[in-house]
């Protein structure tokens, strides 16, 4: 199911049971991941394009998503303007040792460039001094004491998420 | 051997050509690859190299999907068929 909210900068793909029922699709053949195992394991393919291409490839990948043959996917709605990029990004998600099954539906959809990175190197660079950070404060023109306020709050929000290892993860706020 | 280079850096770069395909010698690294790439693209091996030497935190090498950092990073050494993709950090979501 695709879900487009026009208050999130992001459009997400999910299984109609995680609209409709909870369904967590951070999991591992059914078993959902905990704090630690997420920050293990948990990771996605990144695919680059124009807001069209994107678009295209989620509406296709909409039926592998609904058979749990993938677990979820997320773009962007537009460029990011703090970023300076000139393609939209889509993250498609799994657990480490599911992709290469999901690389396979990729390829199979014409995606050619390869590029895994973990849940973890992305949180890193939301932290303080993490390049996507500093790099959205840079792109925002914050003062020094804005920047260190939303850099606390980062670092805050982090430390709440994972404090217990062995908690089921219940996802990033987006 | 041949290999296939593709520098998806998304504007962050200007270069001369975005997709190569090099014919290397057995043993090479991916520390001369960064050399073989800058003689196609003046700058690219000082843009992605950081002080130490290493790859810069600014961007994201990968060789056939896995980020080069947690293979053997500059001393990695490559194969016939490996598929080379370069991407700037702020574009891994």
């Amino acid at each position: 199911m695709i879900i487009d909210r026009p208050e999130s900068h992001f459009i997400f793909v999910f299984p109609s049971e995680h609209v409709e029922y909870g369904y967590n699709y951070i999991n591992l053949r059914g078993e959902p991941l905990t704090n630690k195992q997420y920050l293990e394991h948990w990771g996605k393919w990144l695919v680059f394009g124009n807001r069209g291409e994107v678009e295209a490839l989620a509406k296709k990948l909409d039926p592998f998503v609904e058979e749990h043959r993938v677990p979820a996917v997320k773009y962007d709605r537009k460029l990011i303007t703090e970023f300076q990029l000139n393609r939209c990004v889509m993250c498609v998600y799994c657990h480490y040792y599911q992709r290469d099954d999901v690389w396979e539906v990729l390829a199979e959809l014409g995606v050619k460039d390869k590029a895994w990175m973990f849940e973890r190197e992305t949180l890193e660079k939301w932290m303080p001094g993490g390049v996507n950070l500093e790099k959205w404060i840079q792109g925002r023109n914050m003062d020094a004491e804005q920047a260190e306020r939303v850099r606390e709050g980062a670092r805050e929000r982090f430390r709440k998420m994972f404090a217990d290892d062995d908690a089921i993860f219940t996802g990033v706020d987006q | 051997m041949n290999i296939n280079i593709r520098l998806n850096l998304l504007g962050v770069l200007d270069l001369k050509q975005n997709e190569l395909d090099l014919d290397i010698a057995a043993e090479t690294t991916v520390e001369t690859l960064l050399e073989l790439i800058d003689r196609h693209n003046p700058g690219f091996r000082a843009a992605l190299t950081g002080e130490d030497g290493t790859i810069s935190r600014q961007f994201v090498f990968f060789i056939n999907g896995r980020n080069v950092m947690q293979l053997e990073g500059m001393k990695t050494v490559l194969a016939a068929g490996d598929a080379i993709n370069v991407i700037p950090a702020i574009a891994g979501g």
